[in-house]
């Protein structure tokens, strides 16, 4: 009996709700906007009054999870800005990695070398060799006595290879010596290594006369396999040894030996701007018939 | 005193507890207090606090189409009602996890009614199935407290009467 009255009691329910489901869903709903309206007036007091009760404790709440989330958020900036600090500091390595390349790139490209890269993978710890290792070798084409470059100028030559790695003799070691030019006067000579010393330049002519600051770039000759052209540095002084029969000039290389990172093997100079001369067949064939015709 | 239930509990669904949102889910007191006044007082009684707390939740609300959450509370007082016979007696844990259950269907059955009724976008199902499980577990926490509280002021209530001469 029980269970038909709840059962009674309960589709009843449910037809109200329907019915008031269905009241609501027509356009001209004045009895549910009058319930609703009646119902905001009646709860308003005791809303209010429970929201003046309710306000110190909703702004206590508001201002905890502030301090939370203000904790929260410095910690979060702290380890962003740390994280931009990083990406900064490798962002200036990369850029200024990226003017090495480019710089390089241009160099090579203006005086029209074949080049193979390569990166400083070691340098010498010894005092008086002035050597360093790069991460190309004969895999890459590099064979002993070929020059390294980079964007100011000549680094070195190669001084032994292995399959994927060379050491290279620096231009300051005193056993470097190259053929050099004077840009300004023309004047050909040696250029030799000195170690933490000032290089010397040596010109063939002992009348030649050389000025602070003229630029010396190497000077071809036949079994070099350095180019012709490539900086090599500038004359900063006479030498005091220089005497009536030899001068000798002090020369401030243009790389800085211990800040190289990218280099340039050079594997060809560039070419030659008048060809070869070449055998002619139709010469010797001309000769050829004149002999037959001189026998005839 | 059922009455002063009721209001006192419409009263703090639409001041009090939307401070204590989590994650923007507001807890529903209202479905905690019509599962625990069913399986504390009866089907009867159970019906009839939804019925009431539902229509006066729908005319507090302005969003929800009249009726519906009347609805939904009296379609799960009826089902809580039915279980009741097979629940012992005074089983709290049972009525905590029940509360939670039935929070958990309310939210789902909101869900599906304004799928069904309102003109405009229904709920994203995965916001519906988030704010199921919150209020479901802000149910279980409250209704240790809210039986207690009903107990107390049924007892109360029950002691008064028992006071008044025949």
């Amino acid at each position: 009996m029980n269970r038909r009255r709840v059962w009674g009691l309960f589709v009843a329910l449910v037809l109200t709700a329907l019915v008031l489901i269905t009241i609501d869903f027509r356009e001209d709903d004045v009895v549910a906007d009058a319930g609703r309206d009646a119902a905001s007036v009646g709860l308003a007091p005791f809303e209010r009054g429970l929201s003046r009760v309710v306000s110190p404790l909703r702004r206590l709440g508001v201002n905890v999870a502030d301090l939370f989330t203000t904790r929260s958020e410095n910690q979060r900036l702290r380890d962003e800005v740390a994280e931009l600090r990083e990406r900064r500091r490798a962002y200036a390595d990369l850029e200024r990695e990226l003017a090495d390349v480019r710089a390089l790139l241009g160099f090579r490209d203006d005086l029209g070398l074949t080049t193979t890269p390569a990166r400083v993978i070691a340098v010498s710890p010894s005092n008086f060799e002035w050597t360093m290792t790069i991460d190309a070798g004969e895999r890459d084409g590099v064979v002993r006595g070929m020059a390294v470059v980079e964007a100011n100028g000549l680094v070195g030559r190669v001084l032994s290879t292995t399959a994927s790695a060379s050491r290279v003799l620096l231009l300051i070691d005193p056993n470097f010596s190259v053929a050099a030019r004077s840009v300004s006067t023309s004047a050909l000579g040696l250029v030799d290594g000195r170690g933490s010393d000032a290089m010397r330049f040596g010109p063939l002519d002992p009348r030649a006369v050389l000025a602070e600051g003229d630029e010396l770039v190497t000077a071809t000759f036949p079994g070099s396999a350095v180019p012709s052209g490539i900086p090599i540095g500038r004359v900063i002084s006479q030498d005091e040894r220089s005497s009536r029969l030899t001068s000798v000039f002090r020369v401030l290389p243009f790389v800085d030996a211990a800040r190289l990172d990218h280099v340039l093997v050079v594997l060809a100079g560039p070419a030659p701007i008048v060809p070869p001369f070449e055998d002619s067949d139709d010469l010797d064939d001309g000769l050829d018939v004149e002999a037959d015709g001189d026998a005839g | 005193m059922l009455a002063a239930l009721v209001l006192t509990g419409l009263l703090l669904q639409v001041s009090i507890l939307p401070l204590v949102a989590g994650g923007g889910f507001t807890p529903d007191l209202l479905i905690v207090l019509v599962v625990v006044l069913t399986l504390e007082q009866g089907p009867r009684t159970g019906l009839w606090v939804a019925a009431v707390s539902g229509l006066l939740a729908d005319l507090a609300l302005t969003t929800v189409p009249l009726g519906s959450t009347m609805l939904v509370q009296v379609a799960l007082a009826y089902v809580i009602g039915l279980l009741r016979p097979y629940l012992s007696e005074r089983a709290d844990l049972t009525t905590a996890v029940l509360a939670g259950m039935t929070g958990v269907v309310a939210v789902l059955s909101h869900g599906a009614l304004a799928a069904l009724l309102s003109a405009q976008e229904p709920p994203a199902g995965e916001v519906v199935a988030w704010s199921a499980l919150v209020v479901g577990a802000f149910a279980i926490l409250l209704a240790p407290l809210v039986l207690i509280v009903v107990r107390r002021t049924l007892a109360g209530t029950e002691a008064s009467a028992s006071e008044v001469p025949a």
